[in-house]
């Protein structure tokens, strides 16, 4: 057995209304994620008709203790936690399931199906195609996130290795709590039927989320087409300085942001849009 | 072929401007225009000194540019000299306006026009006060990105491509430089029914990047340039310190439109064109030639938007004939074919 570390803390349940004493131990494994960048890891103790979730910071100090209702998972399937995002996600009409297999976390906003029995596609960390019940599935992977997706009947079969490289693109931490990754995803699905190639568009802006963008909105203004309109109004409405996610939540609607994403690449090859911060 | 060529031209422009009469109109308006939107017409409404005008310019460092700014527009009628003061002639823009808008063309080359009227007055000022700008600046870019969308542009190079034989290209191996956003290789791959190997290079990368995007029709289906199996993508040194990454005897047609004016290397490129092409290949050159040495509105043009200037068709045929290319042949001052001995 390889070495292991033990953490002792007292916690009060919410929902028991008691103190409990627990110690836990951890392989270096698990240890090493304890002390990642986030400093947040979560343990969680079967109370019966609940669990306690006990959250800890890279020190192993209690940073937070909730309880929350017990869901049966699948057999074979460890205790997937829902998140809710933080941010409002679009609506979109492709069933899209959030995952990240390492924190056993997913988002089914815009999932109409039972998303438990669908998890464990997500398992081997692979791009895959399932059918289910006669539906494809498709399964986009990179590191600890996924995205499981109901195909749509109208998108060709490129789309898959498109929204793939879009996947890769994504260099921010979990699927689902990221809004700005959730809404171009969303967006991207949205559009893909009527243009097969929005994933790769839309894979320029997904790798620069994080970096802070200069515009040149003076010349993209002076341009009739093919900036016009709501995407020269959503421009405008950021500061000339922006962080890349902010340009995206700023979008009003998938509309909006779609005409971004189609033509971010654009504006930065035309160098209206320059990267001044990575 | 000159015939095919006369009625090409004469469907694209309405009616047959002799191709002086023609770059005169186009890029003295333009030059009017620039004139017009940094104030400097409105500042000659009484006579101005030359020193006067470079005061109301400020911190200008390219005094021989100004010049010959005020020189085609004295030429042009647009000014008018008087004791050595220059005036602004109300009359000789009406004049310019109406001729503009006697060219057909202008209806479709009006994208150009809006261009040079929205991206390059700022440029202009800049370059006359000494800046340095190539076709990466975002004002360049788009004023070249609105090419991409003119039909007039696209006439040129049709009849850049039908004077190098049109179809009988298919199955060659073309390399086109000066690539730009992507509508050249797709209307030679269009033409040739994407029966070619078609190398598309430019001297930027993101101009590179933008053109693999470029979505064509293929057999009824939508596809991305860097998709098809019969094209390369290659950038080329802007400075030209480093050839061509290309082979010896590797092509067998180069096709570049409206590109060496842009550079004051243009021998250089003209040579990086001689060593790819194969013995006897066929380098067909759109660009805007002039037949007298004086300066141009054409010249004042490009360098007021960081280019270089027009070549006299002497100093052109010099430089081909010095890089090895023989059987020159050209058509109404803008289109080149010459074959490699």
């Amino acid at each position: 057995m390889g070495e292991t570390f033990q953490l002792s803390f007292t916690v009060f349940c919410p929902e028991c209304k008691e103190d409990y004493n627990y110690r836990v131990f951890i392989d270096r494994e698990k240890y090493g994620l304890l002390q990642e960048a986030e400093g947040i890891t979560s343990f969680f103790f079967d109370h019966g008709s609940h669990f306690l979730e006990v959250s800890l910071n890279g020190k192993g100090n209690v940073m937070e203790v909730k309880a929350v209702p017990w869901v049966q998972a699948p057999e074979g399937v460890s205790v997937w936690r829902r998140n809710s995002p933080y941010f409002p996600v679009p609506n979109s009409s492709v069933d899209t399931l959030f995952v990240n297999r390492r924190k056993r976390v997913y988002c089914d906003v815009n999932w109409r199906d039972d998303a438990l029995s669908f998890l464990p596609l997500a398992e081997s960390g692979r791009n895959a195609k399932y059918l289910v019940d006669g539906k494809e599935y498709w399964v986009l992977a990179h590191g600890s996130n996924a995205v499981i997706i109901k195909r749509c009947e109208l998108w060709k079969d490129d789309v898959f290795n498109r929204l793939s490289a879009l996947m890769k693109e994504f260099r921010g931490g979990d699927v689902t709590m990221d809004p700005a990754f959730q809404r171009i995803f969303l967006s991207v699905l949205e559009a893909s039927a009527d243009d097969a190639y929005i994933a790769l568009d839309a894979a320029r802006l997904m790798s620069d989320l994080g970096k802070t963008v200069a515009i040149n909105l003076d010349l993209i203004t002076l341009s009739p087409v093919p900036f016009g309109g709501e995407l020269v109004e959503l421009l405008s409405s950021v500061e000339y300085e922006t962080l890349v996610d902010f340009l995206v939540l700023s979008a009003n609607g998938m509309r909006e942001l779609i005409k971004l994403l189609k033509s971010y690449r654009l504006l930065k090859n035309l160098n209206l849009i320059k990267i001044i911060e990575e | 072929m000159k015939l095919k060529l006369y009625h090409k031209t004469k469907e694209g422009l309405g009616r047959l401007w002799s191709a002086e009469e023609l770059a005169n109109i186009t890029y003295t308006s333009y030059l009017t225009l620039i004139m017009e939107k940094i104030g400097l017409l409105s500042f000659l409404e009484t006579p101005k000194g030359f020193e006067d005008i470079e005061e109301f310019i400020g911190e200008v460092r390219r005094r021989d540019l100004l010049r010959n700014l005020l020189e085609v527009s004295v030429s042009g009628g647009v000014l008018q000299r008087n004791e050595g003061k220059f005036r602004v002639s109300w009359d000789g823009v009406e004049r310019l306006k109406s001729l503009k808008n006697q060219i057909d063309s202008f209806e479709d080359g009006d994208v150009v026009y809006r261009a040079a009227e929205t991206y390059l007055p700022k440029t202009a000022l800049e370059v006359l006060r000494g800046a340095e700008k190539d076709r990466s600046s975002p004002e360049i870019s788009l004023t070249y990105y609105w090419h991409d969308k003119s039909s007039i542009f696209r006439l040129g190079r049709e009849m850049l491509l039908m004077l190098g034989g049109g179809r009988r290209l298919k199955g060659k191996t073309v390399l086109d430089v000066g690539c730009r956003f992507g509508a050249e290789p797709s209307l030679i791959l269009e033409h040739l029914g994407y029966d070619c190997r078609l190398i598309a290079a430019d001297f930027y990368p993101q101009v590179v990047d933008e053109c693999m995007q470029k979505e064509v029709n293929k057999d009824g289906e939508i596809r991305r340039l860097f998709e098809l199996e019969n094209i390369s993508f290659v950038t080329l040194d802007p400075y030209l310190r480093e050839p061509f990454p290309l082979d010896d005897s590797s092509v067998d047609v180069v096709y570049t439109f409206q590109v060496l004016q842009w550079y004051s290397s243009a021998h250089r490129l003209i040579e990086e064109f001689s060593r790819v092409l194969k013995r006897k290949g066929i380098l067909l050159v759109g660009i805007p030639l002039k037949e007298r040495e004086e300066v141009t509105a054409q010249d004042v043009f490009y360098a007021l938007a960081g280019g270089y200037r027009g070549f006299t068709v002497k100093e052109f045929k010099d430089m081909l004939k010095e890089a090895g290319f023989t059987r020159i042949q050209i058509f109404r001052l803008s289109f080149v074919k010459a074959k490699k001995r």
